[in-house]
C-alpha cells in the first residue's frame, strides 16, 4: 500500500477523517446553535456544494503536514504525535485566526476561542490517528 | 543565543518580517480595499484600542516566528531555497486550509479570504527566510531591503534604525527607541494610514 511521509495510506485518510467529523460534531451536534448564535450565521446557511467538498478536502491537508513532520522527528509513540498536532495548530492555525481576532472586530473572542479549540482539538486528533499508522 | 535550538535573533528578526509584511500588505498595498470588505469606517478604526491590537499582533507574530523556527529545525532546512520551501508548505499545510475553512463555514468574502492568503504566505516566506538564516551578511542584506521598504512606505527613520540594530549592531545600544514603542509606532502608523484611506471608501 502507498505511503504518504513514511505513513499507511488508509490510515492517513481515516486522519482526515477523523478531523472532518470533529468539527461536524463540534460546530453541528454540539455547539451548533450556539455557533450560529455568536457568528450571526444565519440558521439556514448552506454551503455551495463545491464548497462542501473542498470543506471535505481540507482536513486532510493539516494530516499531511503533521504526517510529514512526524515522519521527519522519527515520532512513533500516540503522545508524541498528539503534541506535535497540538503544537501546530497553535503555531500556525490558532495564530492565522489571532489576526482577524486582533484586526476584525467582526470576528469576536467567542468565537476565536471556539474556533482555536476546533484547531488544536482536532490537529491533535488527526495525530492521534497518524500514530497508528507509521511505518515500523 | 538559542533556545530549543532556534536562534533568538532570528525569531525576533521573523517576527519583525510578520509586522512589516503585515503592515505594507493591510495598509499602502491592499489597506483601502480590506477596508471595504470588512465595512471598517473612518470611526471603527478610531474606536479601536492601539495597545490591545498592537499587542495582540506581536504575539500573533511572535507565536508563529516561534513555530517557524521549530519547523526548519525539524525539516533540517538549510538554505534559501529549503527554508521557503518549508515555508510555503507549512502555510499551505496549517495557514492557507485555516483561512480558507473560515470562508466555507463563516462566510467569509472571497477577496477578503484571498488578501489573507497573499498576506500569510509573503510573511511565512520571509520569516521562513529569516528563520534558517545563519549568516550574518546576509541578515544584513535582507535589513538592508526591510529598511528600504519602510524609508519608502513610512519616510521615518525610526524603525529602520531599529532593525539595523537588531540585524547588524547587536552591541550599539541606546540610540534607537526600544522595540515595543517603534513596533507600537509601526502599527499606529498603519491605523492612522488606513483611517485616512478609509475617508475615501466611507459613503
Amino acid at each position: 500500500m502507498p505511503r504518504i511521509f513514511g505513513h499507511n495510506l488508509l490510515i492517513f485518510v481515516l486522519a482526515g477523517l477523523a478531523f472532518y467529523i470533529f468539527g461536524f460534531l463540534m460546530y453541528g451536534v454540539i455547539f451548533g446553535e450556539y455557533w450560529m448564535r455568536i457568528s450571526n450565521v444565519p440558521a439556514d446557511f448552506s454551503p455551495p456544494a463545491w464548497k462542501m467538498v473542498l470543506g471535505l478536502i481540507i482536513p486532510f491537508l493539516p494530516a499531511a503536514g503533521i504526517a510529514m513532520l512526524a515522519n521527519k522527528l522519527g515520532k512513533s509513540d500516540l503522545m508524541g504525535y498528539v503534541k506535535l498536532g497540538a503544537l501546530l495548530a497553535i503555531a500556525f492555525s490558532v495564530t492565522a485566526m489571532a489576526y482577524d481576532y486582533a484586526y476584525s472586530p467582526a470576528y469576536n473572542l467567542r468565537m476565536f476561542v471556539m474556533d482555536s479549540l476546533h484547531m488544536i482539538a482536532g490537529f491533535a486528533i488527526a495525530g492521534a490517528v497518524l500514530s497508528f499508522g507509521r511505518a515500523k | 543565543m538559542e533556545i530549543y535550538g532556534i536562534s533568538i535573533i532570528a525569531v525576533l528578526l521573523a517576527t519583525l518580517s510578520f509586522m512589516i509584511v503585515g503592515f505594507l500588505w493591510y495598509g499602502p498595498l491592499f489597506g483601502k480595499r480590506w477596508m471595504a470588505l470588512n465595512g471598517f469606517t473612518e470611526k471603527s478604526m478610531k474606536d479601536t484600542n492601539m495597545a490591545v491590537v498592537m499587542g495582540k499582533g506581536i504575539t500573533n507574530s511572535l507565536v508563529a516566528a516561534i513555530g517557524m523556527g521549530l519547523v526548519l529545525n525539524w525539516k533540517g532546512a538549510e538554505g534559501l531555497l529549503a527554508s521557503m520551501k518549508t515555508a510555503f508548505l507549512v502555510w499551505l499545510f496549517f495557514s492557507a486550509t485555516t483561512a480558507l475553512l473560515a470562508h466555507i463555514y463563516e462566510k467569509q468574502k472571497l477577496k477578503l479570504t484571498l488578501i489573507h492568503f497573499g498576506n500569510q504566505l509573503a510573511a511565512y516566506l520571509l520569516a521562513g527566510r529569516f528563520s534558517a538564516s545563519s549568516d550574518p551578511d546576509q541578515r544584513c542584506l535582507l535589513a538592508g531591503a526591510h529598511r528600504f521598504a519602510i524609508s519608502i512606505a513610512h519616510q521615518r527613520a525610526g524603525l529602520a534604525q531599529l532593525v539595523e540594530h537588531l540585524i547588524c549592531n547587536q552591541g550599539v545600544g541606546g540610540s534607537s527607541p526600544s522595540a515595543g514603542t517603534t513596533l507600537h509606532r509601526v502599527h499606529s502608523w498603519h491605523m492612522v494610514y488606513t483611517s485616512d484611506r478609509a475617508k475615501s471608501v466611507t459613503p
